[in-house]
């Protein structure tokens, strides 16, 4: 591996390139002049914190207490999880176990503070203490590099440290330990000291608790580029039974998820699906998903489908019933009610389905307002329970035509209103009779006389 | 040898029914709140489970006040009453002055017939509504075929609005209506039920066009009945100072 800055440097190595003579820190020129064969992959920093982060999320499962030390390491305190996993050497056989199977070559120690366990690690793992009066002791064989790592920005031990420290032969803890801390102090090491405290417990060591992310991310590569809406739902089936594993182990729900189409050469096609309620159920975001993608079309085609799940909820698993589930069950009915609402707005458009709502307006065009489904208030003009008022309100008022004959019914109701806000109307409005008994709602205009509009019908 | 098996004498089932009465549905009617309507309907309401269509002669003679009633009961139950592709906008303090309960309901726009049908198969068979009402013009019979496939293992309300030229197209609808209006009230032509067909048009005088929009104000003109008719240009020269009809007063928001 080796780092792409200037002069190209190796940072790792595996052991079979370590046995050829390579180090790290050496050029990458003089690498391939040491064993011609080397394999060499670019080092990517971002890759390994969110590998870092992938691991203590699995890892999240043994203790509920841990934290990162980047770049390499995640800190558990399993001090709780002891008696649950059988002790230290079966909890520990079973982490070792669990990282191979994730590809990864695991160093594990274990000691009583955090910077004890992480040095042990480092150099070589499989080591464990159990008493922090041991600390001194056991750590004493260690080199004096360990020290690079103190998860302590404050105060780091800086490279120039630890090459003071080779130079005068100080090559272990155990000898580090024995110089005087003055001495030390005077010559900018502080840091030794300090992570020295905090490694056996002299100090306090706090360490930021890892929060794994609320967020569900997968991504399933099509084997060729498509643009069949049948060969993406089954990639997206795929992904949303992973999600609802997920979800399932973790008592969650979700309210929306995103699906990412990806296209070559093209910014992504992202779709977002929204559940109506906090759910984990499958065949709910499979017939959603399925809505959406009848309801897409392709810029091009896909090569790979994402699912990305944001703002994970809490929600508490259901008991089933004996006898099955019970129709009439409000929750049911809440599910079915927002299930349709969310199926026709993925078909057809968020703003298609509406609820209607009164509003306290005289202004007829004002007195209604969309609203979400549901969230409708009761009509707040004391006047429509007085009026006449038509079902069916046209959203432009109609010119009457010369040729229209209507009957006045009834009339006028004089609406005049909204000067405040540059929207006033002044209109009489009468009840009119037209051919074949059609009930209309005519108003004229009081400031132009002759001219008469139809702006509601009586159904 | 057992007696010869009278006709009457077979057990009743809903999907049979006789050609001199009325079938009765397994599912009850939706009660219409119209007494004359509902002794002629089968099951005494409008039909759950099955498809109604409704054709009235031209919009705006009392189509929609004949379900009100009938919707502003369903609207109890926690469902939606689902409004598909209407044709105009409906009005939220007149469906809230018949009585309406405007949490319930749900008005679907649509940019085709092919969307309308499907937003109104969907509605209808989610069982998340109790009626669903839908404006349909130039349905085929497959399509038709569909909803009512759908509406028939749901208890739901389902009444599609059609123009009335199609009235006499074949439909799978287990009632349909044609309405126009008349002097003595809304007419309802019944040319399909499950049952006897019915010769003479029901009247409800409940939705004659006046006792429509006005309950109060139909005793004052029923006494009175010296309207004017004016075409368009006396309309203009009518003074704005004619007298306030009974009940009418104006209106002025920013007193």
């Amino acid at each position: 591996m080796f780092s792409s800055a200037p002069r190209s440097r190796l940072v790792a190595a595996n052991a079979r390139a370590l046995a050829a003579g390579l180090r790290p820190g050496l050029g990458l020129a003089s690498a391939l002049a040491l064993a011609p064969g080397l394999v060499v992959r670019l080092h990517d920093p971002a890759g390994e914190a969110a590998l870092l982060a992938e691991l203590a999320c699995w890892a999240a499962q043994f203790s509920p207490q841990l934290a990162l030390d980047p770049p390499d390491c995640v800190v558990l305190d399993v001090g709780a999880s002891l008696t649950l996993f059988g002790g230290l050497h079966e909890l520990m056989a079973r982490i070792a176990h669990g990282v191979a199977s994730l590809g990864l070559q695991p160093a594990l120690a274990a000691a009583p503070t955090p910077l004890a366990a992480r040095w042990l690690a480092v150099s070589g793992g499989g080591r464990i203490v159990e008493r922090v009066e041991d600390l001194p002791a056991r750590l004493a064989s260690l080199p004096v590099g360990v020290l690079a790592c103190t998860a302590d920005d404050k105060h780091p031990v800086r490279s120039e440290s630890i090459e003071l420290l080779e130079t005068i032969g100080i090559g272990t803890l155990g000898q580090c330990l024995q110089l005087p801390r003055d001495g030390l102090a005077k010559r900018e090491a502080q840091g030794i000291t300090r992570a020295l405290d905090r490694a056996f417990g002299r100090l306090p060591d706090l360490r930021l608790p890892f929060v794994p992310p609320q967020i569900f991310r997968s991504r399933i590569e099509l084997p060729q580029p498509s643009a069949d809406t049948g060969q993406i739902a089954f990639a997206v089936r795929r992904l949303l039974a992973a999600l609802a594993g997920h979800l399932a182990a973790h008592q969650a729900g979700i309210e929306h998820y995103r699906l990412r189409l990806e296209h070559d050469n093209l910014p992504a096609t992202t779709l977002t699906v929204h559940l109506g309620v906090a759910s984990r159920d499958e065949a709910r975001c499979n017939l959603l998903a399925q809505e959406h993608l009848a309801a897409l079309r392709f810029v091009a085609p896909a090569i790979a489908v994402g699912l990305e799940a944001a703002q994970i909820l809490p929600l508490p698993g259901e008991t089933a019933t004996l006898f099955g589930a019970q129709l009439g069950n409000p929750r049911d009915q809440a599910a079915a009610r927002s299930l349709l609402v969310e199926r026709l707005r993925a078909r057809l458009g968020d703003t298609a389905v509406i609820g209607i709502a009164g509003q306290a307006d005289h202004r007829p065009e004002r007195a209604w307002q969309a609203v979400a489904p549901r969230n409708a208030a009761a009509c707040h003009d004391d006047a429509c329970a007085t009026q006449p008022r038509p079902v069916w309100l046209l959203s432009e008022p109609r010119p009457l035509a010369a040729s229209d004959r209507l009957q006045l019914l009834a009339g006028p109701e004089r609406i005049e209103s909204g000067w405040w806000d540059g929207h006033d109307i002044g209109r009489d409005y009468h009840l009119a009779l037209g051919p074949q008994g059609r009930l209309l709602w005519v108003y004229r205009q009081l400031r132009d006389e002759t001219a008469w509009f139809v702006h509601g019908i009586f159904a | 040898m057992a007696g010869i098996l009278h006709l009457a004498d077979l057990p009743p089932r809903s999907d049979i029914w006789r050609g001199d009465s009325i079938a009765t549905p397994s599912l009850p009617g939706i009660a219409s709140g119209f007494a004359a309507l509902d002794a002629e309907l089968p099951g005494g309401g409008w039909p759950a489970g099955a498809l109604t269509e409704i054709y009235p002669e031209v919009e705006g003679i009392g189509e929609f006040s004949l379900l009100a009633p009938a919707l502003a009961r369903l609207a109890i139950d926690d469902k939606w009453i689902a409004c598909i592709a209407p044709p105009h906008l409906p009005y939220a303090p007149a469906l809230a002055a018949l009585g309406i309960d405007l949490s319930r309901l749900l008005v679907v726009r649509t940019r085709s017939r092919a969307e309308t049908l499907w937003a109104t198969r969907q509605s209808i068979a989610s069982r998340a509504c109790s009626a669903v009402l839908c404006w349909l013009a130039g349905a085929d019979m497959p399509s038709l075929r569909r909803l009512q496939l759908a509406a028939e293992s749901s208890p739901v309300m389902a009444v599609l609005f059609r123009p009335s030229s199609e009235a006499r197209q074949a439909s799978p609808a287990a009632l349909k209506l044609q309405l126009a209006s008349r002097l003595d009230g809304l007419a309802l032509r019944i040319l399909k039920r499950r049952g006897a067909p019915l010769a003479a048009p029901i009247v409800l005088p409940q939705l004659q066009c006046t006792a429509r929009a006005l309950p109060h104000l139909a005793s004052h003109l029923a006494s009175n009945p010296a309207s004017s008719e004016l075409a368009h240009d006396d309309l203009a020269g009518t003074p704005s100072a004619r007298p306030a009809a009974a009940g009418l007063h104006a209106c002025r928001a920013c007193r």
